[in-house]
């Protein structure tokens, strides 16, 4: 936990707006039975519809939760709720020595803990036979698969030409549903990025002005990367290609890479400022981007989590902070996602986000693109800007007078522009090569932009 | 789109691909875009053999990249807002922000209003993250907008003037400070003038007067009428020779509108017109027994439409003519007929009336000393109806009384019945009795509510008419009193079927004004 313990922090955690609502809602002390905390854990009862009251206990050093409430999201509003409390009124929470139901709880966790450290250490011992094992069994399956992707590719392949032979002013007829046909097949092929893809794109025949354009871009992208995939199957002749730009086909295609082996790779040690991070549905998963910005890297990297519905996505990296850590790079041309491999030390409280002007970002992005044309998504640190309101939406504009887009969903410009009075500030965002979709700004403080909440 | 940023129109290779695709290259071999440099080395590889398809969407994918890639966005014309003045009030503490947080989610917004005037009352203003969403709320709820202008500061007045949603706020305090009046009563928007005249009103009334008169010709109807109304604070005999001459205007709200200020005005000309006409009307007979005659005026005549007397009865099942005579001695101040008859106003009240027109006459009284603040006909009044066990008439006198005054009679009237159920004389005027309300009336009332919980009566599950006066007690108690009232809530009451929920509620904002309260006097 970053040493002091803000309302905003507190709010990050909230599963949903819902959650922080209630969460709210109980932060007075009075909606308290009882209240303690000490140097490592925090608890407090609080009397909810059942009969007896619920007992709810943090430990602050992760920071992890428990409560004794019915509820299915997590954290619970209680937690929620005891948090900010604590965050709000440090007073309201007297020092004491834990009871016995905490203290039996902070004693099961370290102990899950020691076993875990064993058999990590376990592993790193002996890793020959373990992976011996594996490998074995797992060739085979992947074998199966590069297959079954392959044929798909090439399926695909046919079908783009398909397209362009027969024109694509006979698009709107036959979309979304020839695009959704087309992205089950390549989920029976095992390719669920080309699914994704195709299903991104089954929309754009009715999106409106231009579509004609975005489509043929997408189309074309997309046969980009059958052709790409067909060169690193060695099936189509061509330049070759790096491990790096392969490894970017392969990944876009949507196959995973083992995160045991990166995490065992070496690591690129920095502090990370943690920029802020957006949180979108797709399909039935949750899927949560936080970006990072390397102090002495000046490069950014994003670390991905995934749920299923209704399950709790890792908040430990809280927007505003910054950490001393070991990032592991996935393989790439324009190496972005990456995975937390080891933290030196807690999060400490942002000084200042990094700003560039327009032309410096977008050139940042271009080199990206050119390496990696797969790319979908880039994070944009701007500063000093300005925005300015016009008749088709929000610009954010730099001293150059250059006007950049906001995204049409982004509904807290009118609060930014109050917050900063008019004069120029720093806003990070999300560009997908056409909007940005900021995540946080910097106006005489952190502000997180990209919640739920 | 004038901003998307990639414009097919702006690059002729592009809009040639596009053109290609949609035709199809089964129709029309597509011809290759002609390059130069490292994009057309690598588009001269593309070449088309037999694959047209294939070739057309590599070069559309390099090409695609290629102009992604490169894109800048193009100058702006679009000026980014002027940076606002400095802040000339502190913000509140981050604490009385959170509360105002809550609020503005719809959690107790019924205390908005109280902790809105609070705010203004201790020097500070709104949190500027959240004015966006305060200037919303006024936005979609006028009644809030008096309260809101004074909190926003500079920095909100600033911002209110950028978004026409909220150009309501943006001739707020602009009188106070110095801005250029003139300008913005002749530019801004109807709502920032209203704003405008009402603030220059409260500090400087002539001014205020004088700048109405010299833009009264070229106002519309609807403004017009808004604008008289703003003038009734801080109304003086100075205003009368404009308001005189608004009585010839065309629209009959604004003649009305006009008429019933100068009513307030006794020294008016109009006040003595009324008096002069209604009079012709009510004759008292000073006998032993002294008794009232009525006549009805006969004619609608020019000289009472000028002065705001309105021909069509606006409340059914009355006459034409017993109207006339009602809106007559509405605008008259009461005290008038004490000195035309020379008696009390419980002499008047005690006179015999003729049957018929007797409601009429105590209705269009009560009317007119609710609006003239008759301290002596109101008590009157009041003595009248409890004599004739009119208690329902309570609730529409009581509430006009001083605080101290009103606050004691209602108490008594609580004490006098039991027990405080739907029907209770206390509760509708409880109903309609403005907060905040003093210690003994609150703890009485808390008492009763109390004692009905605790009987737990076969009438108080459907007791929806006390269900919805306990919220209002909730807004309108001292908020110091919510660790009283939790006390005398016992769990059993908290618990009683269909009675939970509101109790809880009633302890809940009751506490929540009180640390509202408390984080706005820390700050």
């Amino acid at each position: 936990m970053p040493p002091s313990l803000t309302t905003d922090h507190v709010l990050s955690l909230a599963p949903d707006a819902a959650s922080a609502k209630s969460g709210k809602s109980l932060s007075s002390p009075r909606s308290w039975l009882s209240l303690g905390q000490h140097d490592q854990a925090l608890w407090g009862e609080c009397q909810g519809s059942g009969r007896e009251p619920y007992r709810t206990q943090i430990d602050l050093s992760e920071p992890a939760f428990r409560c004794s409430c019915p509820s299915r999201k997590f954290p619970c509003k209680h937690s929620i709720g005891l948090m900010l409390l604590l965050a709000g009124q440090p007073a309201a929470v007297p020092e004491a020595a834990p009871p016995g139901w905490v203290e039996e709880w902070l004693a099961t966790r370290a102990k899950s803990a020691a076993a875990r450290e064993q058999r990590r250490q376990a592993a790193e011992d002996d890793p020959a036979a373990a992976e011996g094992r594996r490998a074995a069994s797992q060739a085979k399956a992947a074998a199966a698969r590069e297959a079954k992707v392959s044929a798909g590719a090439q399926e695909l392949g046919v079908w783009l030409r398909d397209q362009l032979r027969e024109g694509l002013a006979a698009a709107p007829g036959r979309a979304p549903a020839a695009f959704e046909r087309m992205a089950a097949r390549m989920v029976d092929a095992q390719a669920p990025g080309l699914a994704r893809l195709l299903r991104a794109m089954a929309g754009t025949p009715a999106s409106g002005d231009g579509w004609q354009g975005r489509l043929l871009e997408q189309l074309a992208r997309m046969h980009l990367l059958v052709e790409g995939y067909a060169r690193v199957k060695g099936t189509a002749e061509g330049d070759v290609l790096t491990a790096e730009e392969q490894a970017d086909i392969r990944s876009a295609i949507g196959f995973t890479q083992s995160q045991e082996d990166l995490l065992r790779g070496a690591g690129r040690r920095d502090r990370w400022r943690i920029l802020g991070r957006r949180v979108e549905d797709e399909d039935r998963l949750r899927v949560q981007r936080t970006w990072l910005w390397g102090e002495s890297c000046a490069a950014p990297a994003l670390v991905l989590d995934f749920s299923a519905a209704g399950q709790p996505l890792d908040r430990s990296l809280i927007p505003g902070g910054s950490l001393d850590a070991d990032l592991a790079f996935f393989p790439g041309a324009a190496p972005l996602r990456a995975l937390v491999q080891r933290r030196h030390g807690g999060i400490e409280t942002l000084t200042a986000l990094p700003s560039f002007a327009i032309a410096a970002a977008l050139g940042s992005y271009a080199a990206a693109l050119a390496r990696s044309p797969w790319l979908e998504r880039y994070p944009l640190c701007l500063g000093p800007i300005r925005l300015a309101q016009t008749g088709d939406g929000w610009l954010v504009c730099d001293e150059s007078g250059r006007g950049l887009p906001l995204a049409p969903q982004f509904g807290r410009a009118w609060e930014l522009v109050a917050r900063s009075g008019g004069h120029p500030f720093s806003l990070c965002g999300e560009w997908d090569g056409d909007r940005l979709t900021p995540i946080s700004a910097w106006v005489d403080g952190f502000i997180d932009l990209g919640g739920s909440v | 789109m004038a901003h998307g940023p990639l414009n097919t129109a702006s690059s002729p290779v592009w809009a040639d691909l596009v053109a290609a695709a949609l035709v199809g290259t089964e129709r029309r071999a597509p011809a290759l875009p002609p390059a130069d440099g490292a994009l057309g080395d690598l588009l001269g590889r593309l070449a088309p053999g037999e694959d047209q398809a294939g070739a057309l969407l590599g070069v559309a994918a390099a090409v695609a990249l290629y102009r992604r890639a490169g894109w800048l966005p193009p100058l702006s014309a679009a000026q980014p807002f002027p940076p606002c003045q400095p802040d000339d009030l502190p913000p509140c503490s981050a604490r009385a922000g959170a509360h105002l947080s809550q609020m503005l989610a719809g959690t107790h917004a019924a205390a908005l209003p109280e902790w809105l005037a609070a705010l203004s009352a201790v020097g500070r203003a709104v949190p500027a993250s959240l004015l966006p969403a305060l200037l919303d709320h006024g936005w979609a709820k006028a009644s809030l907008q008096p309260l809101i202008a004074p909190a926003l500061g500079a920095r909100g007045r600033w911002l209110a003037g950028l978004n026409p949603d909220w150009d309501y706020a943006s001739g707020a305090g602009a009188a106070a400070a110095q801005e250029d009046v003139t300008l913005l009563w002749e530019t801004g928007s109807p709502a920032a003038r209203l704003t405008l005249l009402a603030e220059l009103r409260a500090s400087e009334p002539d001014r205020a007067r004088d700048l109405l008169v010299a833009s009264w010709a070229s106002e519309k109807v609807d403004d017009r009428e808004g604008f008289l109304a703003a003038l009734a604070q801080g109304l003086c005999m100075a205003d009368e020779p404009f308001l005189e001459q608004a009585l010839n205007d065309r629209s009959e709200r604004v003649r009305k509108a006009s008429a019933d200020l100068l009513a307030t005005l006794t020294e008016s000309a109009l006040s003595g017109r009324m008096v002069a006409r209604a009079s012709q009307y009510l004759r008292w007979d000073a006998d032993a027994k002294p008794q009232i005659e009525v006549t009805l005026p006969e004619e609608y005549d020019k000289a009472m439409q000028r002065d705001g007397i309105v021909r069509k009865p606006a409340r059914s099942g009355m006459g034409e003519k017993a109207w006339w005579l009602s809106q007559m001695i509405e605008q008259i101040p009461p005290d008038a007929w004490c000195k035309l008859w020379d008696a009390s106003p419980s002499e008047i009240l005690k006179a015999k009336m003729p049957k018929e027109w007797r409601d009429l006459l105590l209705s269009s009284w009560s009317e007119a000393a609710r609006r003239h603040g008759d301290q002596e006909w109101l008590e009157a009044l009041i003595a009248l109806r409890r004599a004739d066990k009119k208690l329902g008439e309570l609730a529409d006198l009581l509430p006009y009384l001083p605080p101290a005054r009103r606050e004691a009679l209602t108490l008594e009237l609580l004490q006098a019945y039991q027990p405080l159920a739907g029907d209770h004389p206390a509760l509708a005027v409880l109903r309609s009795l403005a907060g905040p309300w003093g210690h003994d009336l609150s703890i009485a009332t808390l008492d009763a509510l109390r004692r009905r919980f605790h009987a737990d009566d076969k009438a108080l599950r459907t007791d929806w008419h006390l269900r919805a006066a306990m919220l209002e007690f909730a807004e309108r108690m001292p908020a110091d009193l919510a660790g009283q009232a939790g006390a005398m809530i016992s769990d059993e009451m908290r618990e009683l079927p269909y009675w939970g929920g509101t109790i809880t509620q009633f302890e809940e904002l009751l506490h929540f004004r009180d640390e509202m309260l408390r984080a706005l006097r820390e700050s």
